[in-house]
Formats: C-alpha cells, sequence, structure tokens
C-alpha cells in the first residue's frame, strides 16, 4: 500500500488504461500486456478510485472483466475529468503553492528576497531561493502572478482576476461555462473553472457525447500551437491492433471528429510517403512540436481541396471511382424519410422521381466512406450503383448474408 | 500553461478548502476530503494534512484539538491563464449569445483583450454533423432559451406554445427540468414535467425549437422532479444484445460508436467477435435500429425479439429489392 498513490505523473499511460476499461469493456487482466500485472493493479485501483460510481465488473470465461459503464446523456459531468485532476506533486511545491499565494494575499508586490524572508518569518520555513524562483516563473505562466520589473529588482504581485468576480461581473457566464464544460475540446477547463467556483452543472445534460475525447485533450495544445505557427510535429503512435509504437513527422492541419462514430482525428500531411492523411487522435501517445514547415500554406492549400470533397476524413480518391447513386423508396406516408436524408445528407443531391421514389447521388471521393450510412436505408433501396465495383460486391454480399443471418422469410 | 497540473487538482482543491474554513475539526477534515476527494483520497491525504503526523506538509497546525491554517489568509481563487485563454475561445462560439447578450460578450472581450483564444473555430471541423441544427442567431430562440435556462435554475413554471411535428400549435404548462444538447443533431430539447389542473402529470421531451414562446409565471414549484424520473418509463425495459464480427474491424468501430451508452461486453472466446447488450432511452429505438443496420453482416441483433424481428423485416424487404430488379445482385 505504501508504493500506491492515487496520484500520477504521467498521463499517457494512464490515458491508455482508462480509454481501454471504457471503450472496451471486455478486457481481462491478460489482455493487459504491455505492462507488469502490478502496473495493472495500480492503473486499475486509481481507474476504480477516480470513478467509483461508474466501475462495473463482470466474470466471464477469460476472467473478470472491468469496464467504466456510463450513459453520457444521463451524467451532468464528465467523470473522467478526474484524470486531470490526479498530477502527482511534491510536499514542497504544495507548501509554496499556499505560502506564496498567501504571502502575496498582504502585499501589492514583492521581490524574490522579500517573499523569501516572509515565507521564513510567518511559516519558519527556508527555501531555496533558486525553488521560490522558479514556482514565481511558474506561477506567472500559469498566469497566478504577475512580474514586473523596477530597475534590475524584479516583483511579483498576485493576479487581482479572481474566479467569483468573473462569475458575478458577467452576466449568463456561470450558465455560460456550465453548459460549455461539458463540451468536446477542452471541456476540461471548463470544467476547473467550475470547481474553482464551486459550481456545479444542474442544467445540462449531453447526448450523443463522446466523454472519452477529453483523454485525448492533452495532445491538443501542442497540435494547435504547431498549426498555428506553421511547424511540424512528431507524433508517437500505435496501430489500432497492436500495440507496437512507431513514430512520423507529420504537418498538422485541422482536427476533425465523427459526431455518429465518434471517432476523432488529425488531418495532416505524412512527410514520409507525402500525402495528405488523417490519423487518429486516440492512437497518438505523445506529440512533440519541431521546427517550422517552409511550404506549410501551399500543403495546407491541397489539405482545402481535399477536405472539399471529403465524405468523412479519407483523403485519397481511389481510380475510377464514380458517384454512387441510389434509389430510395418510401410509402406515401413516410415524409419524414427524404427530410431525414436531406439532414443528414453531404456531397450529395436528393432528386424526387415520384411514386415515393428518391434518387440519391452521393458524389465524393472515396464512396465507401458512405457506405454505413447507406446500409440505414436497408429495407428501402431499390437499386444501388456507380461507386467501384468493390463496394457494390460488398454490398451485395453482405444483403445476402444478412437475409441468412435472419432466417431467410421465416423470420420476419 | 498546461491542462495536465497539479495547481487544478484535487488534492490542491482539498487543502484550499481547508484553508478558507481556517480551522477545522480531524471530523470535518475527513468530511471535506471524502466531498472533494476520490474515493480512497480518505486513505492517503489524512497524514498529509494532520500536523500529527510525520508526512504532514506543514499547512496545518494542531491547537486546542483542532486543526488550524498556518496561513492568514483564505487561498485566492484565480482565473489562470489556461481559464481565460479557454473563456476567450467560447466567445467565439455562436452558442455563447445563449446565455449572455452583446454587452455583456463585448465587455468580457474587452477584459480578456491581451488573452489569445485557446482555440478557434477553423482548428476543428466536424464531419458529419446533421444540417438542420436550432437557429441560435434567432433572437426569439434565445430569448426562449434564456427563459427556460432561468426557469430550470429557479425551478419556476413555464407557460409554452409550440408547434407540434404534426404542425398543429398547443400550449401548455410546464415545469423544466433539464436542457439537454445533442452533439449531433446540434439541438437542445427540454426535459419537462406537465402540470395539467394544477397537478404535475407526465414527463415529457419539448424540441426548444419547436417552442414558439416561452413565459416565465414566476411561480416556484419545488417538487422534486429527477431527470431520471422522466426518462425511467422511457428506457428500453431489455437491453438490445447484439453479436458483432471483427471483420473489417467492424468490433472496434462499434465499440468506438455506442461508446457513449450503457453497455456490457464480452469477447468471444476466439477473440474474433463480441456480444454487447446496450441500455437505450426507448424513444431512441428507431434510431438505435438504423445504427445497428448500418454495421451490414458484421452485426447481428439477437434480442429482444421486436428488435430483432424489426432488423429482419428491412434485411427481407431489402432482399426482395434487390433480388426483383436491383443491377448485379444476382
Amino acid at each position: 500500500m505504501s508504493s500506491f498513490s492515487e496520484l500520477i505523473k504521467n498521463f499517457h499511460k494512464t490515458r491508455s488504461y482508462v480509454r481501454d476499461f471504457f471503450i472496451y469493456g471486455y478486457k481481462v487482466r491478460s489482455d493487459f500486456s504491455r505492462k507488469s500485472s502490478r502496473t495493472y493493479d495500480d492503473e486499475k485501483r486509481r481507474v476504480e478510485s477516480w470513478l467509483g460510481d461508474y466501475i462495473s465488473y463482470s466474470t466471464s470465461e477469460r476472467g473478470k472483466q472491468t469496464c467504466i459503464c456510463v450513459d453520457s446523456g444521463h451524467i451532468a459531468e464528465n467523470p473522467l475529468y478526474n484524470a486531470y485532476y490526479s498530477k502527482s506533486f511534491t510536499a514542497n511545491d504544495i507548501r509554496l503553492h499556499f505560502f506564496i499565494l498567501d504571502i502575496l494575499s498582504d502585499s501589492y508586490q514583492l521581490s524574490l528576497k522579500e517573499i523569501c524572508n516572509a515565507i521564513d518569518q510567518r511559516f519558519n520555513s527556508v527555501f531555496d531561493v533558486q525553488t521560490i524562483r522558479l514556482k514565481l516563473k511558474e506561477y506567472t505562466d500559469e498566469g497566478l502572478i504577475i512580474a514586473s520589473k523596477s530597475g534590475k529588482t524584479a516583483y511579483y504581485q498576485l493576479s487581482t482576476d479572481r474566479v467569483m468576480g468573473f462569475m458575478e461581473e458577467f452576466e449568463g457566464l456561470p450558465d455560460a461555462v456550465r453548459f460549455f464544460s461539458e463540451q468536446p475540446n477542452f471541456g476540461i477547463v471548463g470544467n476547473s473553472l467550475m470547481r474553482s467556483a464551486d459550481m456545479s452543472n444542474d442544467i445540462f445534460r449531453m447526448k450523443h457525447n463522446y466523454i472519452v475525447h477529453t483523454l485525448e485533450d492533452i495532445l491538443l495544445p501542442d497540435i494547435l500551437l504547431a498549426i498555428d505557427e506553421k511547424r511540424y510535429i512528431t507524433a508517437e503512435s500505435f496501430g489500432v491492433h497492436s500495440s507496437v509504437m512507431h513514430t512520423d513527422i507529420l504537418v498538422p492541419f485541422q482536427i476533425i471528429s465523427s459526431v455518429r462514430t465518434g471517432r476523432r482525428y488529425l488531418a495532416c500531411c505524412d512527410t514520409k510517403y507525402k500525402n495528405i492523411c488523417t490519423v487518429r487522435l486516440g492512437f497518438i501517445k505523445s506529440v512533440k512540436v519541431g521546427e517550422v514547415c517552409e511550404n506549410f500554406d501551399a500543403l495546407q492549400r491541397k489539405y482545402q481541396r481535399c477536405l472539399k470533397r471529403c465524405y468523412c476524413v479519407s483523403m485519397s480518391r481511389p481510380k475510377g471511382v464514380q458517384p454512387l447513386k441510389l434509389v430510395i423508396r418510401t410509402d406515401p406516408d413516410e415524409t419524414f424519410i427524404p427530410e431525414r436524408i436531406r439532414r443528414e445528407m453531404r456531397l450529395s443531391t436528393l432528386e424526387e422521381l415520384g411514386d415515393g421514389r428518391y434518387l440519391l447521388t452521393i458524389d465524393c471521393d472515396d464512396p465507401n466512406e458512405a457506405i454505413p450510412w447507406v446500409k440505414s436505408f436497408i429495407g428501402r433501396i431499390e437499386s444501388i450503383e456507380g461507386g467501384e465495383p468493390i463496394i457494390l460486391n460488398r454490398f451485395f454480399r453482405d444483403i445476402k448474408r444478412m437475409e441468412k443471418m435472419y432466417g431467410g422469410e421465416s423470420e420476419e | 500553461m498546461n491542462l495536465f497540473s497539479e495547481i487544478y487538482g484535487a488534492y490542491y482543491r482539498i487543502a484550499a478548502k481547508i484553508l478558507e474554513e481556517r480551522s477545522v475539526t480531524p471530523a470535518r477534515m475527513n468530511e471535506l476530503i471524502r466531498k472533494y476527494g476520490f474515493r480512497d483520497s480518505i486513505l492517503f491525504l489524512p497524514p498529509k494534512l494532520d500536523p500529527r503526523s510525520e508526512e504532514n506538509w506543514g499547512l496545518l497546525q494542531l491547537e486546542n484539538g483542532v486543526f488550524k491554517a498556518v496561513t492568514q489568509n483564505p487561498p485566492p481563487k484565480i482565473v489562470t491563464a489556461l481559464q481565460k485563454r479557454w473563456l476567450k475561445a467560447i466567445l467565439i462560439d455562436p452558442k455563447i449569445r445563449l446565455f449572455m447578450d452583446d454587452t455583456t460578450i463585448a465587455r468580457l472581450d474587452k477584459r480578456l483583450e491581451d488573452v489569445q483564444p485557446l482555440y478557434r473555430s477553423e482548428h476543428f471541423h466536424v464531419a458529419d454533423r446533421f444540417s438542420d441544427g436550432d437557429n441560435y442567431v434567432s433572437e426569439s430562440y434565445r430569448s426562449v432559451f434564456r427563459t427556460i435556462v432561468e426557469a430550470v435554475r429557479k425551478q419556476q413554471l413555464i407557460d409554452v406554445t409550440y408547434r407540434s411535428r404534426k404542425g398543429t400549435v398547443k400550449q401548455i404548462m410546464l415545469l423544466p427540468v433539464k436542457i439537454e444538447y445533442s452533439h449531433k443533431n446540434d439541438k437542445f430539447r427540454l426535459y419537462a414535467v406537465r402540470k395539467k389542473s394544477g397537478v404535475l402529470s407526465e414527463g415529457c421531451i419539448v424540441n426548444i425549437g419547436r417552442i414558439l414562446s416561452a413565459n416565465n409565471t414566476g411561480i416556484v414549484d419545488d417538487t422534486e422532479v429527477s431527470l431520471n424520473e422522466i426518462r425511467s418509463f422511457r428506457r428500453c425495459d431489455e437491453p438490445v444484445e447484439v453479436h458483432i464480427t471483427s471483420e473489417r474491424n467492424a468490433m472496434e468501430r462499434f465499440l468506438m460508436e455506442f461508446a457513449s451508452y450503457e453497455k456490457q461486453t464480452e469477447l468471444d472466446d476466439d477473440g474474433c467477435g463480441c456480444t454487447v447488450r446496450i441500455w437505450y432511452d426507448e424513444s431512441d429505438e428507431a434510431e438505435m435500429l438504423i445504427r445497428l443496420l448500418s454495421y451490414g453482416a458484421a452485426l447481428e441483433v439477437l434480442s429482444p425479439p421486436s428488435m430483432r424481428h424489426a432488423a429482419a423485416a428491412r434485411v427481407h424487404r431489402q432482399y426482395r429489392l434487390l433480388s426483383s430488379g436491383g443491377k448485379n445482385f444476382s
């Protein structure tokens, strides 16, 4: 027990365990072969401690399964945010944190020497000057402290921007924070603000919300910085079927997400293959910002051209691909079907043929990406053509297999 | 600036709470740890705070049996640089106008004038959001939305006029409970309880985009209504059970897509497929069925019988349609 801590130093290792518990839910101890079984036990115990109410267990023939079981539409706050609230620190870190804030609360501004002396006098604690200097620098970067210079001496004062001041001064802000703290992309920051203000989200619920994305947000500051400064990144990733890591040098352009499939991607140029592609964010372990990419603008223009014809994330166009054409049949009282198509279609046109029949034409680079959506109209597709032969053959084969799977007419 | 920093951590927050109270009994200290900490924090944190412990951080001192803060001021709660950058970023989202008026937004924007937004809308692209999302630009929509938010917060009854799916205009009295936002539909829905003849009756869900007007009556109704009560009669009696194979990576795709649902998963012995049970709201049954069918032959609906029959009926109809004229099908 003495060696176990609820707190962690390395977010990336924990991120991968939380992700596996949350998404797969069927994994047992022996499936986590990447590290020792003690690491598994520690990570599991931590996740249990952070997410106690949402952990469920079941037993299969393979062993005991641990699962993070939560309907994201039924919860007030993303429980996975707790992973961000578990950063480890030293005793000196926490002491200095409260001592410095306390000393500066009494004064307009103080020099490093004055702060050292005040800590010594008030708390009877002596810290190395360099340690305090580094902490002041860190807190200046974090915005807790404002540093200024008078002559050669640096002075430090507390930022006057208080959480409650903001919440009271700007009407509507508390509710906005409640709502946006559960949005994808950096909702964790809003949640930290909410907790600091002693608020909770008692108003909003989020449907179709992929809460696991918050674990990928850790990568975003570096990626967005690289996009803004037109730089390369070095990304360390693992594959969907393998835990073998590989390193790629990429030029990042944008984060693409799918609200239907729950996947989030980095759209980028792979410098090795010199092609525009997308990489699953969930499979990227770490990112390092690199040098400026001289031809960033040209590559980004190429990406924008690809995006215009991209159905979801596939940026390549197979040779000889044709627009996919479907005739959808509806009954007279099913006006909601063309409504649904118009609401959900992209890079497509819908033409009414009469007698409740509609011609849907999907004209994109990779029609294979549209097939899962096309299959959601199973039961209504009178004909399908175009696209690529391989896509059509697979579709027809699927229908025949499904017909067998559901026992032919006998099961209707 | 770091997302993963101890200054936002649970332990720092608990320590700040204790220092804010100036002096606490050991029992009160433990209460605060239980309230703001993780499940097991009570096992690890007390020795770090208790001045009698050798491992203590030196933030408290023992005086007459209570723990007193060694600091002289309550710890200030400062808006960090990261939080300011986030606030600056949300100001760019059109939905911010649902919560704040233009003048307030301009004042906050001015206050953050030297701050770079944490992200910009062009950093992100949503590939497949539905195209008929709510009209956040509409002043009447914003007005209805703000009335509802205020009524939820204050537990006040609202008088609502809305256009039903069939196009008829109806007027009802509602006690609003929660507001739901769908990322996929880009729409807000109101979960509420209808008040009929002075009595709270059935729960209902209304698309805010269909509401023509909402007037706050100012009448407080503090009846405890939880979202689950409204949903309970809507939650499916039996979960849908499906089997998915690993072909074309369907298993991973499926588990990711349905990650937002309450579910149970069991891997096949050969590891080449899995059985999943998913609980869903009854009102989402049609959506659930078409999402399951989109996995084609990689997924089989096993139960409940009603869902399996519905899937089978669609498949048979599809088979007949293609057999009777679909090019290249035979």
